[in-house]
């Protein structure tokens, strides 16, 4: 069989067990820094967010059947990062452990507004309370800024159900954001 | 783009994972908006902070992958079909999940032959005087304007960008050095979106260049492309070289200006 490559250049190796590895090593070579980016965001610790993107390469060697050929990598990959974010977040909670924020929130927060956020305090507030899904839309929402159909395209349903979400989380949800805003 | 792109539409500019449309849309944004670029600042810092490591992390996954065993269930998502375009080779991939209740599912693949070329994509932003612009094609310039070159490419690999004026005289960009003397390209370490450093300022030939990036995921002969891609263009009238004329594995990104006092 004639591996297949996309318009990215990216081949789909899923044949046998060196094939995958070396399409993670891929995958770790593109896009990794990417990740790292992602989880940085949404961890605000360094260390973590390295721990994360390792994590997240394991799951997608482990869930690389899952991946559909022909879409692009990175919501993928940045769907998987965003699950194991969250696993950690809700682990750390559970254990209550503080997080460092060694993050120099200082130096950009003029620029970004969202820089200001203590998103992690926000994520940490709503994983006991919110599903799984619920969460997964609030970190592409509010974090990501991500439009209805990114969301849709990203968790896997559909516009429609993203729509009804967001507007049940609105209420419990954005006056956290606007008052983390306001306070920095 | 009046509305500001999310910052995950952002880290897919970054990656290269957008179309040409949607990069040149958002590099028409991007150089006029202080927030997205604070915001890019931000990606970019974090990918320097990671990208020492990134070695060493990689050796150390691959250690771990080794001692994995994948899974093979797919996720009961939905049913898709999947058209992929690479380049000027089409690549048609028909995928069919078929769904057994109960059971885990099969995936059935069709396919055309595969070929595939070094994807490239150029863009050049002009600075005159304190004004910055994205270079359109065909754009009017001025002898004295600067140009600096970003170029998005679908993997590691070997570059070089030169242009062709009206008297068909090769200048070469990146590298600037002669080619003869000097055939190695100019080395891209990653896939992605790459500022080239520095910047070209245009000479005082007058008339339509073509200002041409080839890449191509193995080492090429400079003096040898360049020589390929002139022919192509002082032979055939069609403005842009064809596939084919070019070595199989070498992409192009071609872009016309005009050049006047
Ligand atoms: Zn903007």
């Amino acid at each position: 069989m004639v591996p297949k490559t996309d318009a990215r250049g990216i081949t789909d190796n899923r044949t046998n067990a060196d094939e995958r590895v070396r399409t993670i090593e891929m995958l770790h070579r593109r896009y990794a820094g990417i990740i790292y980016d992602l989880c940085v965001r949404i961890l605000m610790d360094r260390q973590e967010a390295e721990d994360a993107v390792q994590e997240t390469y394991l799951n997608a060697f482990r869930f690389l059947s899952s991946y559909r050929y022909g879409d692009s990598y990175l919501p993928w990959l940045y769907q998987i990062a965003t699950n194991v974010c969250l696993k950690l977040i809700r682990t750390r909670k559970r254990k209550g452990t503080t997080p460092t924020d060694n993050i120099d929130r200082m130096a950009t927060e003029q620029d970004d507004p969202l820089s200001a956020i203590d998103t992690r305090r926000i994520l940490e507030a709503l994983v006991g309370g919110l599903d799984k899904r619920s969460i997964e839309i609030v970190v592409a929402h509010y974090i990501w800024g991500m439009d209805q159909g990114q969301i849709a395209q990203t968790i896997g349903i559909s516009r429609r159900a993203v729509v009804k979400r967001l507007s049940a989380l609105k209420r419990r949800v954005d006056p956290l954001f606007v008052k983390e805003l306001r306070h920095g | 783009m009046a509305e500001c792109p999310s910052r995950f539409t952002l880290v897919q500019y970054k990656s290269g994972d957008l179309s040409e449309v949607e990069t040149r849309a958002l590099d028409e944004h991007v150089v006029g908006c202080a927030a997205c670029q604070a915001k890019m600042r931000q990606i970019e810092a974090n990918l320097a902070q990671y990208g020492p490591k990134q070695e060493a992390f990689s050796a150390q996954l691959i250690s771990r992958l080794s001692t994995e065993k994948p899974s093979f269930t797919l996720f009961p998502k939905r049913v898709f079909w999947a058209l992929s375009f690479a380049g000027a080779a089409v690549t048609v991939v028909a995928m069919l999940i078929s769904i057994y209740p109960g059971k885990e599912q099969t995936v059935q693949q069709q396919q055309t032959k595969v070929r595939f070329k070094g994807r490239v994509v150029m863009r050049a932003v002009a600075q005159r005087g304190t004004d910055q612009f994205v270079v359109e094609p065909n754009a009017k310039l001025f002898p004295g304007d600067a140009l600096r070159f970003i170029v998005t490419t679908s993997s590691e690999g070997y570059l070089s960008i030169f242009s062709i004026d009206s008297r068909h005289v090769i200048a070469p960009f990146y590298p600037d050095s002669d080619p003869i003397s000097d055939p190695k390209p100019m080395v891209v370490k990653s896939a992605g979106r790459h500022e080239l450093p520095g910047s070209i300022v245009l000479d005082d030939a007058i008339g339509a260049e073509c200002i041409v990036t080839a890449f191509s995921r193995k080492p090429f002969d400079r003096g040898a492309v360049h020589e390929r891609v002139r022919r192509s263009l002082w032979f055939s009238q069609s403005r842009v070289p064809g596939p084919g004329e070019t070595k199989p594995d070498v992409g192009l990104s071609v872009l016309w200006i005009n050049k006047s006092l």
